[in-house]
């Protein structure tokens, strides 16, 4: 039975680099995503990774739990990704918080058979749409639904307010239907 | 025939495709890289102000305070007193103990030394 992550992290805070060890393990695939997401640089990624979990480990004896572990790793990440590329601060903040409405988040999956191939083709192009959008939109758009944080929780992670959050996500998701409207007149409307 | 999709379709769509935006997979373990880097770096040691610490703070400062509190008002007799006194047995001292004072300074300065001997010790151990 593997040992709680609580009981790692007490270890690891007495200095027990093996119980770090099985922490890093643990989490090094999303750290290392979300920072290949922003950066779109796989040397780099790992480099930032390596370095999140270096200073991690000199940061933890001042880790008090307030957050998830997890949640405590995104922020060291994401000011990681700050200091590497200094407009991105600055692209969230000038995100505003104009949006008061939300686009729906339908539980069902886009799983319709009518669409059938057609529709892998189209997760496709869309999973490029959103490696090409900017790295503020990736980095939320990862936080949100590969990290699976609430609104709040990034919010409170990136020190935004909620307002802002929201409306990356809906601009994000804006900018995704414009790319999905014109790949979808050659390819979707049968004249 | 007209198949593009309706606006409740490029909703589902684009949920859809954020929902299954893969997470990538990592090239390497970072655990052994990881590990080798944090041996050289020592880990901060926290600030920590126990209770123990503060009661032991609040009792020393009230005992001087007590002290400097008493001797501001003793009687100056009393005063004069303990200084003919203190100046005596100074004097006894540098007359039949000369070596009792340079010996109570390094035996002193050698208990405070062997204080951070358990410290020394754990620091060496990591």
């Amino acid at each position: 039975m593997p040992e709680p992550e609580q009981h790692l992290i007490q270890r690891a805070q007495k200095g027990d680099p093996e119980a770090f060890a099985v922490l890093v393990a643990e989490h090094q695939r999303y750290v290392y995503n979300l920072a290949q997401r922003i950066l779109q640089n796989e040397e780099e990624a790992l480099d930032l990774a390596q370095e999140t979990f270096v200073r991690a480990w000199t940061a933890l004896p001042n880790f008090r739990g307030q957050s998830l572990f997890r949640t405590w790793l995104y922020r060291i990440v994401t000011n990681l990704c700050y200091n590497r590329l200094p407009h991105l601060r600055q692209s969230l903040t000038e995100l505003g918080d104009d949006v008061i409405a939300e686009l729906p988040e339908p539980d069902t999956a886009f799983g319709d058979p009518v669409y059938g191939t057609e529709s892998r083709e189209l997760r496709s192009y869309l999973h490029q749409a959103i490696d090409h959008l900017d790295e503020n939109y990736r980095l939320l758009i990862a936080l949100r639904y590969q990290n699976e944080l609430s609104y709040e929780e990034i919010a409170t992670m990136l020190n935004l307010p909620l307002g802002t959050v929201k409306t990356g996500l809906f601009r994000a998701k804006q900018q995704l239907r414009r790319a999905l409207e014109t790949y979808q007149e050659p390819l979707w409307t049968i004249p | 025939m007209d198949n593009s999709l309706t606006p409740e379709q490029l909703d589902l769509a684009i949920e859809d495709a954020l929902r299954t935006y893969p997470v990538m997979s990592i090239p390497r373990d970072l655990s052994v890289d990881v590990l080798a880097r944090i041996q050289t770096v020592r880990a901060q040691r926290p600030f920590r102000l126990t209770w123990m610490d503060l009661t032991l703070s609040v009792v020393l400062a009230l005992c001087m305070g007590a002290v400097w509190f008493s001797i501001q008002n003793l009687p100056p007799l009393v005063v004069a007193q303990f200084r003919k006194e203190s100046i005596l047995l100074y004097q006894q001292i540098l007359v039949n103990a000369r070596w009792l004072i340079p010996m109570l300074a390094f035996s002193m300065a050698g208990f405070f030394a062997a204080l951070t001997i358990p410290y020394l010790r754990r620091e060496l151990r990591r």
